[in-house]
């Protein structure tokens, strides 16, 4: 594809203070999911369940890239990065991340988020849904340490607040 | 099935489940109930779970919670809690005191308070360790700055010691310290029958090279006067300037008839001498001199007396050869047999060049 209609750019966020005076920078999450799962399911009927999941992946990834390059691009010692990376996902009431496990050496990473933007609160399903998720942490990890990861999700569970285990591992 | 059976069965099934929950060693689904699939999955979860709890409870965070659901859910929000707590720790260990437990109740007030307190002591000890680091540098450069002023002060002293002692011009000593240096030798002299002279001298005509030259010159050839006396002295005799053009030497040990011959060297050495190249030509000068050895027998604790009367023997011998022409060395000994001639001197009588009275002051 040469000619690119929407090819993303972080200005097309546009300048939402300026743009809502009175409604702010929030809005209910409801309409975030509503959007998210609406989305899944239009693309899983045109495209399938792999084609929808490859899509929210790298799209997600996409997400995370572009995060990282405009708010958090400034750090360059790994444990800060974590430390950034847990402050800003709660500022921006993207999820709580906690980290379970984080060896570099090895390019591998157990963490959870809890009080997920995307599933927390979801009745029980029998897979896990956050795809996008998955693909929004690779591309965070990618950017900071330069190296390709796949990031899985390795448990999405119920409780009061659901939490998800995400799995990130270096592409050898 | 009556009533009786129900609560029989539902009894075993209880037990059954109970067993499997407290007893140490699980006991088996009974064959009976083996296609009962409800029962088989509680059974088999039951055990999972009897076995996660153990391994935790004994520090093994590693295994998996195959549950879903709520209690699943919940030993898999504890393990991941755990987990990120043990995290937590490695980095609290690795510097990062910034760490704050958010999960834990009690424990995350208490952790968090001891982490704060721990921040606190660590820079309360970093802010007295920079407090004791200044106040040592402060110290240190204290020191330093005495050491320096010490060394300036001794530097100082010295300075003025040697000021004290030499005159500024010519570098010899000056007056004073040559009459201290002359009073020491002649009690010593005294005390031990030794020989002792003084010689005295004067250039010719300095007036005239002042007038001729300028006082900058003047001061040329006043230093290098003192340079050719130096150089021309032996190494025991001490030069002085004793005022104006005129120089004075102390001769340890040495009997008037040798100092006149020390003294006639320096005189042909001076003559033969140019002092200073200047504009309009070169600077030569000659001078008188007066060689003496009579210090007297008088009692030894009278040295200014005593020093006195022996350099104006001196410098009456001086004046005898300012008189007859100049350029001369004119020896005054108190031994009684004239001193030996020398080429170009006036030899003045013993006693009645005493009694002569003060020579006519000419230069
Ligand atoms: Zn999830």
């Amino acid at each position: 594809m040469t000619d690119r209609k929407y090819k993303f750019a972080w200005e097309l966020l546009g300048n939402i203070e300026k743009g809502r005076p009175n409604l702010g920078l929030s809005t209910r999450l409801e309409v975030y999911r509503l959007m998210h799962f609406t989305f899944r399911d239009i693309l899983e009927q045109h495209l399938g369940t792999d084609k929808t999941d490859q899509i929210l992946y790298e799209a997600g990834k996409l997400a995370g890239t572009e995060f990282f390059k405009n708010i958090l691009s400034d750090i360059k010692i790994f444990n800060d990065f974590l430390k950034r990376l847990q402050e800003t996902l709660r500022d921006f009431g993207i999820g709580i991340l906690r980290v379970e496990e984080a060896d570099m050496e090895r390019g591998t990473l157990t963490l959870t988020i809890s009080e997920d933007l995307d599933c927390s609160g979801l009745p029980e399903l029998v897979d896990q849904v956050c795809t996008y998720d998955e693909g929004f942490l690779a591309g965070i990890l990618e950017s900071f340490t330069g190296s390709p990861f796949k990031v899985e999700e390795i448990d999405c569970w119920c409780t009061g607040d659901r939490t998800c285990r995400f799995k990130a591992e270096v592409i050898q | 099935m009556s009533c009786d059976q129900e609560r029989h069965i539902a009894d075993e099934l209880a037990l059954l489940l109970l067993d499997t929950m407290m007893a140490a060693t699980p006991p088996e689904v009974p064959a009976r109930y083996a296609s009962v699939d409800s029962l088989q999955r509680l059974h088999a979860d039951l055990i999972v779970l009897r076995d996660f709890i153990y391994a935790a409870a004994n520090g093994d965070l590693s295994r998996q919670v195959p549950l879903a659901g709520y209690i699943g859910g919940a030993l898999k929000t504890l393990q991941a809690n755990l987990r990120h707590m043990t995290w937590q720790t490695k980095m609290v260990a690795a510097g990062d005191l910034t760490q704050r437990v958010d999960f834990m109740g009690a424990f995350s007030e208490s952790f968090n308070a001891m982490l704060i307190q721990f921040d606190q002591t660590l820079k309360e000890l970093v802010r007295k360790e920079n407090e004791l680091n200044k106040v040592n540098a402060d110290l240190l450069n204290e020191i330093a700055i005495r050491k320096q002023t010490e060394a300036t002060l001794r530097k100082s002293k010295e300075k003025m010691r040697k000021l004290a002692l030499t005159d500024s011009l010519t570098g010899l000593y000056n007056r004073r310290y040559f009459n201290r240096l002359a009073k020491e030798a002649i009690i010593r002299a005294l005390r031990y029958s030794r020989p002792l002279s003084i010689m005295v001298f004067d250039i010719d005509y300095f007036k005239q090279v002042n007038d001729t030259f300028g006082h900058n010159y003047g001061d040329l050839v006043l230093k290098e006067v003192a340079k050719v006396t130096r150089e021309v002295l032996r190494s025991t005799d001490i030069p002085a300037r004793y005022g104006g053009e005129e120089f004075i030497v102390l001769l340890y040990e040495t009997p008037a008839t040798e100092a006149a011959e020390v003294a006639e060297r320096l005189r042909r050495q001076l003559e033969a001498t140019t002092m200073v190249d200047s504009e309009i030509g070169p600077i030569k000068i000659t001078a008188s001199f007066g060689v003496s050895d009579d210090f007297g027998k008088i009692d030894e604790n009278h040295g200014d007396r005593i020093l006195s009367e022996f350099v104006t023997t001196a410098d009456r011998a001086m004046y005898a050869s300012k008189n007859s022409g100049r350029n001369k060395t004119t020896v005054y000994t108190s031994k009684s047999s004239p001193a030996a001639a020398f080429r170009s001197k006036n030899l003045i009588p013993n006693q009645a060049s005493r009694e002569q009275g003060p020579p006519q002051n000419q230069n």
